[in-house]
């Protein structure tokens, strides 16, 4: 019995100190698995918190990817609301030079009579120098370019509006020595018959006229033109500069000295004709002379206050 | 020497105890982290692919983008000598 009551003994001892090495190995196990699971969750922590950033990053770069898309597909309407803030700006400046408040300096290219085939050439010549000018219009030369028939010189009209320069007014008939300028109504529907012109064109509504000859042309009917155009919410305007173009005009030099000398206030109107061979000569040496003094070249816009209204 | 038998067995007993109650500790514990670790893996995979998703897109706004600056060429030179202008006047 003694004997018996021992080796139960001994077996429950044995038993004892085999379960204690079996749960001490399943603690040891576990315990390592516990530091491991530890790192493993440190770890793809730190790859979730650094993809998380990385995606955060993506998604700004995606979205402002999407809304430079979205501008340049309405490149159209962003040009127009830059040209919108051109001309805000432009009138704010304006307005300052006139109080003697800025320093700034503003003139305006206008080339009249056109379009003419030499249109081309002035308009390359602007587009290389990354100018933009007004173009006051007439349909006097007809469907066919003047300085060369064999050319539809309609078709310069949307040359023109293409490059977003301002298409004005210049009557359909330009005829001041052919009735035009009999009366008020004669005056307005050669304006009215050349804005459907340009119209059909070019989709554009302009709102600028000048008078064929200047407005001293029109003489006693001036003021009842004027009104007229007040009606009909045009703005007209004359020029303070030219280089004498559109009389007898012979050498470089006789143009470049009377344009040169004729540019000396702050705001100027500058009167150019696009068909004659000096003018587009003497165009590009006009541009940097002008830059060299600082003028910002624009291109007319009817809040302009060179803008009679 | 009964006595001193009794209080070596609880002794014993209560050191098995302790290490079982360890033992039970950590494995549910790793238990739960092991949960963890599967959730924040998933995690992981659907924001690798969603950063997968987000570089192709990138790309393909660049490839838009790049057609668009050069398909519209003239109208963003366009934009840009009016921007020049406003420069000027400012």
């Amino acid at each position: 019995m003694e004997k018996n009551g021992r080796k139960i003994k001994v077996i429950i001892i044995i038993f004892n100190i085999l379960l204690s090495i079996g749960i001490l190995y399943f603690s040891y196990n576990e315990y390592n698995n516990y530091k491991n699971y530890k790192v493993n969750v440190k770890s793809i922590t730190f790859d979730l918190n650094k993809i998380d950033e990385e995606n955060n990053t993506l998604k700004q770069n995606v979205d402002t990817k999407k809304e430079e898309l979205d501008k340049y597909n309405d490149i159209d309407k962003l040009i127009n609301d830059e040209k919108n803030n051109v001309f805000k700006l432009a009138s704010e400046v304006e307005q300052k030079i006139r109080n003697h408040e800025s320093n700034k300096k503003i003139v305006y290219l206008t080339f009249d009579d056109g379009p003419y085939y030499n249109t081309y050439n002035v308009l390359k010549i602007l587009k290389d120098n990354k100018v933009k000018a007004t173009f006051f219009t007439t349909n006097v030369n007809g469907e066919y370019c003047f300085d060369d028939s064999s050319h539809n010189c309609h078709e310069v009209y949307k040359e023109i509006a293409k490059a977003h320069h301002t298409i004005a007014n210049h009557t359909y008939t330009h005829g001041w020595n052919k009735g035009l300028y009999s009366s008020a109504s004669s005056f307005i529907d050669a304006v009215l018959k050349q804005e459907e012109l340009i119209k059909n064109y070019t989709g554009i509504t302009t709102n600028i006229v000048r008078f064929p000859g200047g407005s001293s042309t029109a003489g006693s009917r001036k003021s009842a033109i004027i009104e007229e155009l007040k009606k009909h919410n045009y703005g007209w305007v004359d020029w303070t500069a030219e280089d004498g173009d559109g009389g007898y005009l012979a050498t470089y030099n006789q143009g470049w000295n009377k344009l040169v000398n004729s540019v000396t206030d702050n705001i100027e109107v500058v009167l150019l004709h696009d068909y004659h061979p000096i003018t587009t000569q003497i165009l590009p040496d006009f541009i940097k002379y002008l830059e060299d003094k600082n003028y910002v070249i624009l291109p007319l816009f009817y809040e302009s206050v060179m803008i009679n209204k | 020497m009964k006595k001193n038998k009794i209080i070596n067995l609880l002794l014993l007993f209560s050191i098995i105890i302790l290490i079982s109650s360890g033992c039970i500790y950590f494995y549910f514990k790793n238990n739960n982290l092991n949960k963890d670790i599967k959730d924040k893996e998933n995690s992981l995979i659907t924001k690798k692919n969603e950063n997968e998703s987000l570089k192709k897109e990138s790309e393909e706004l660049d490839k838009k983008i790049e057609d668009i600056k050069n398909n519209k060429k003239e109208e963003l030179e366009e934009l840009e000598v009016w921007k020049k202008m406003e420069e000027k006047l400012k």
